[in-house]
């Protein structure tokens, strides 16, 4: 029991939407398209919904084509960035709208809506009008619409990132547990990287118009197929710099050489793009094969207990994070090291030719 | 370049606000340097923009007066005031080039065009917008046309502030970080007050010198973002600071140890032992405890844990209320049994909400 | 972002009736006038072809000439007043509050009169001897009589349009004020600009949608302009105040020419039509392109 799209692809004036997008989507599960603007998530999302109509492909839910069914025959619901509420009706009523439009009975729908706001905590709210409530609310109030319809299949579309920061963990710690076995396909379009970790389940990296890898996030995190993947889910800007493979050596941006770590011993002589995370800088030798790299300081961001030191090495700008508050000055030399192991290697194509074995990195 | 300082500034938008919930700002008394970087952050409604849009000029407080470099400017308008803002919607005049919406403040003030081309070439050298200026400025993206509106702000040379209303909000994630990062450079480049008002505390605590938390109108505290990460003055500041925010529990006090669930956890601080302060908590924050792993700690419940890619969040009952322990991604949490140890150096009491002062 | 067209067959029966009702009342009727304006008669109803005799005919009038002129200086005229008028009266309306619905009532009132009304109303207002601007304008001293005097005709007339129509043309620029969004001003107060380069750089660049609807509204109205004129002047003091209809339906009915007539009516219709195809594929040249979607 699934909803499987074959092929999809859908362009608009000339312009390339998606392309060639399968993917398999089963039952009761909570799935993430993460991707930068302009991936194709949002058109994904409205291929699935019925609002557009596709180009070529097919979409079966449980079997059944569904490519060409019209919206309004889809059963599917859809929460969207802009809490979309029905401004002049008061919550209760914007929450039992999908089960008045199945002319279901009074007692029917107000028991389903107090269920369904007793879950989102907002019971209280009900005689409201949802534009007299925080942002929040009325977040929670098209969820609770999405929820009382009942649909197969629940489509939102970044729905936390009108909110305020710290609304935005509250009501992301509830969210897996609003939809988790109730036998629904829950589709999560996400641009922040932690949120595919935080909220769990399959995640789907989309750059572009195409599929670039699924899996858990943890798995696509420690070995991302593609230097764009890796990109794409690293919370702070990934660090790219040019190495040259010889002689079981490799050497960075003509500065620095070190030789080969085991990951990449099958690496064949050549360029390559070295590429790793921002917290893998450290201001001490973590190993004896950690290899230092003198690098001036640009700007350092201190957020809480960590600083985040944006820094100019080997002709680059790189981004480094540790943990503690530094204080720095534009144009201060530092030295930090880097351990071969925890490196990625990219070839020329942006695919990924070593990832570190470690189960962090 | 000013010193902006208001006095007793207070505000509200009802005609004939009586109770204190009418009033959107509260009794503030704020001392800006020349020079700083300020963030005023906040949730939704806390008064963070009605302080901005008096400050700006834009919004007459109700009473109180505001003054810059020692003159009371209360009744003078932005123009006048020498402020620019780059507010939360780009806003460039589409039917000009980047040159001249660069240009335009200077022509407003009567600049002839030698001096103009000068200066629009010197901010967009710092802007990186230099090769953008003779391009229409509607095909900019949101990005860019923040620049071009912080830019604006640049080219004048008796700008005494350059004010920010959540600039980010429309920015997409990939821009927003680089955006973020160049406005901390261009802060360290010009010298110049810059106020910014946000509820992001990433954004606040990365850019400012000085963060001012702000809750129901009135400024909770105002310090260093590392500051307000150790010693919230309050325990809104504390849970609304650090993701997740700082944890609390309730507690006794024997002047030197904070007792909870009969554990004592010695509190390495000179509180002095006549402290008269009644619901006493604890405070400290996930970072600053772990799981023991010898019985020792206060006993809890594991709920639920979170993973994200560099850590690891344990939400747990303990002692009657909700406790989170961050760990580093690859440690393990114990199957059962579960004690969470606090780092005494760390751990913070508060008396009412507040923080409870050291004796020197 | 919005829901793209899809094939609705069962929509195009809801719509059929409709398209028979038009088809009866205007598509036949334009056939015939097509078919009258290519044919001549000798009388009794017999008619034979004569090609584009009619249409030269026509062109080649002095009459039509005459009464084509006068219509192009009525609606330049017309426009050149009405379009700045109803935009300045736009950007003076309060932008909220119960005083911005008062005026926009009280504009709306105009509107709301039938023509021939209208037209009635500025008939007697003008009259020198119980009309109220007509007896006050010659008691201060001024000689008016828009029955005699081809210029004080053309004043009334012209007149009478700007009060009729103004108020359209301020509802909508008002309409297209209310979209700017506060901030444009704010920024606009913030970099020193003064009234004027607020209009220029942040209201005008706005209103373009709103000012071609309204151009275009006003242009096809005024051109085919009838009713108010005719009962104002009906047409004098000699053919003064002739426009291209009055004098298309004095042929017509008449001196029954109906050939010249039908052709007249179909160069008429076809000026209006290229005139707005024009304009409006000038001032869409420079709208924006669709906004690519994530």
């Amino acid at each position: 029991m699934s909803l499987r799209i074959e092929n999809l692809c859908s362009a608009d004036d000339g312009v390339t939407h998606l392309q060639d997008i399968s993917l398999q989507f089963d039952t009761n599960s909570f799935n993430i398209l993460l991707g930068p603007a302009r991936s194709g998530k949002t058109s994904l999302l409205r291929q699935i919904a019925g609002l557009d109509q596709a180009g070529s492909g097919r979409m079966l839910l449980h079997g059944e084509d569904i490519t060409r069914r019209d919206v309004r025959k889809r059963d599917v619901a859809f929460v969207y960035q802009e809490f979309v509420n029905y401004p002049t009706l008061t919550v209760f009523e914007n929450i039992a709208s999908p089960l008045r439009v199945r002319a279901q009975d009074k007692q029917t729908v107000a028991r389903k809506v107090h269920e369904v706001a007793e879950l989102l905590g907002i019971s209280d709210v009900l005689d409201r009008h949802p534009p007299s409530l925080s942002g929040g609310q009325q977040q929670r109030v098209a969820i609770g619409r999405a929820l009382a319809k009942d649909a197969e299949v629940i489509l939102l579309d970044e729905p936390l990132a009108n909110l305020d920061y710290k609304l935005r963990e509250d009501l992301r710690r509830e969210l897996p547990r609003l939809f988790a076995d109730k036998g629904k396909i829950v589709i999560y379009a996400a641009s922040d990287p932690n949120e595919a970790f935080l909220l769990g389940g399959n995640t789907v990296v989309l750059d572009k118009g195409t599929v670039r890898q699924t899996g858990p996030a943890a798995t696509i995190f420690a070995t991302p197929a593609s230097l764009s993947v890796a990109r794409i889910m690293s919370e702070f800007p990934f660090n790219l710099l040019d190495a040259n493979v010889e002689n079981a050596s490799c050497t960075v941006a003509d500065t620095i050489s070190f030789p080969l770590p085991a990951h990449m011993d099958s690496l064949s002589a050549g360029h390559y793009t070295l590429g790793f995370r921002a917290e893998q800088f450290s201001f001490a030798a973590l190993t004896p094969a950690a290899v230092a790299c003198d690098a001036t300081v640009a700007v350092t961001e201190i957020t809480g207990n960590e600083t985040i030191v944006h820094i100019e090495f080997a002709g680059q700008s790189c981004v480094a994070v540790v943990a503690g508050t530094m204080t720095f000055r534009a144009g201060d030399t530092i030295t930090m090291y880097l351990d071969p192991d925890s490196l990625f290697m990219f070839d020329s194509s942006g695919q990924t030719v070593a990832s570190p074995t470690s189960s962090q990195s | 370049m000013a010193q902006i300082e208001t006095r007793a500034l207070s505000h509200s938008y009802l005609p004939d606000p009586d109770y204190p919930a009418d009033f959107a700002l509260k009794e503030l008394d704020l001392n800006l340097l020349d020079g700083h970087a300020y963030a005023l952050l906040g949730p939704s409604g806390c008064g963070k923009s009605t302080l901005l849009g008096i400050i700006s000029g834009l919004l007459r407080p109700t009473q109180g007066e505001i003054l810059f470099d020692g003159q009371d400017v209360t009744h003078l308008n932005a123009r006048q005031r020498h402020v620019a803002e780059v507010f939360q919607f780009p806003v460039v005049y589409e039917t000009m080039s980047v040159f001249d919406n660069l240009a335009f403040p200077l022509k407003n003030r009567g600049f002839g065009r030698e001096a103009i081309a000068k200066r629009v070439a010197e901010v967009a050298e710092l802007l990186d917008l230099s090769e953008q200026l003779p391009r229409k400025s509607a095909t900019l993206s949101a990005g860019a046309r923040q620049l071009v509106s912080l830019g604006r702000g640049l080219v004048r040379t008796d700008v005494n502030a350059i004010l920010f209303d959540e600039p980010l909000t429309v920015i997409d994630p990939q821009e927003k970080w680089r955006l973020r990062t160049r406005l901390k450079q261009l802060h360290r480049q010009s010298g110049l007050t810059m106020i910014y008002v946000t509820h992001d505390q990433t954004e606040a605590l990365t850019f400012a010198d000085t963060v001012m938390v702000m809750h129901e109108g009135r400024i909770l505290q105002s310090g260093s973002p590392s500051e307000l990460f150790e010693r919230p003055k309050h325990k809104f500041v504390g849970k609304f600071i650090g993701s997740p925010g700082m944890n609390f529990l309730h507690c006794q006090f024997d002047g030197n140890a904070a007792i909870v669930d009969g554990q004592s956890i010695p509190l390495q601080r000179p509180y002095g032992t006549d402290i008269d302060g009644s619901s006493f908590e604890l405070g400290f924050r996930p970072e600053y405890c772990e799981f023991s792993r010898d019985g020792s700690g206060i006993a809890a419940q594991l709920i639920d844990v979170d993973c994200t890619s560099r850590r690891k969040i344990a939400y747990l009952n303990a002692a009657g209320a909700k406790v989170c322990v961050s760990l580093p991604a690859d440690q393990e949490i114990p199957a059962d049994n579960h004690r969470i140890r606090i780092d005494p150096q760390r751990a913070l009491l508060y008396a009412a909400e507040i923080l409870v002062a050291e004796r020197p | 972002m919005s829901l793209r067209k899809r094939d609705y067959p069962k929509a195009w029966l809801l719509v059929l009736p409709v398209v028979l009702i038009v088809a009866f009342n205007a598509v036949i009727p334009l056939m015939t006038v097509v078919n009258y304006s290519v044919q001549d008669t000798f009388g009794n109803n017999q008619f034979f072809w004569v090609g584009l005799e009619w249409f030269e005919e026509v062109l080649h009038s002095e009459r039509f000439g005459n009464a084509l002129g006068r219509q192009l200086l009525f609606t330049g005229l017309v426009l050149a007043i009405e379009i700045p008028l109803g935009l300045m009266i736009a950007l003076g309306l309060p932008k909220s509050g119960w005083r911005a619905s008062a005026y926009m009532m009280l504009l709306a009132l105009p509107l709301l009169i039938p023509w021939n009304v209208v037209g009635t109303i500025w008939q007697i207002f003008g009259r020198i001897d119980i009309g109220l601007a007509g007896a006050a304008i010659n008691a201060v001293g001024i000689d008016y009589n828009y029955t005699q005097n081809a210029f004080d005709a053309w004043i009334t007339v012209i007149a009478m349009d700007v009060w009729h129509w103004t108020s359209l043309v301020a509802l909508l620029c008002y309409s297209g004020l209310k979209s700017v969004p506060e901030v444009y001003y704010q920024a606009a107060a913030i970099d020193g600009a003064s009234r004027w380069a607020i209009f220029r750089f942040v209201q005008l660049p706005r209103l373009r949608q709103v000012l071609i609807i309204a151009f275009l509204l006003r242009f096809m109205d005024s051109f085919m302009i009838y009713t108010e004129p005719f009962v104002i002047t009906g047409g004098g003091p000699g053919n003064a105040t002739t426009f291209l209809s009055i004098d298309l339906v004095k042929l017509a009915l008449g001196q029954f020419d109906l050939g010249h007539a039908a052709a007249m009516s179909l160069i008429y219709f076809l000026i209006v039509l290229l005139v707005c195809w024009l304009f409006y594929t000038i001032m869409s040249v420079g709208d924006s392109r669709p906004e690519p979607r994530q």
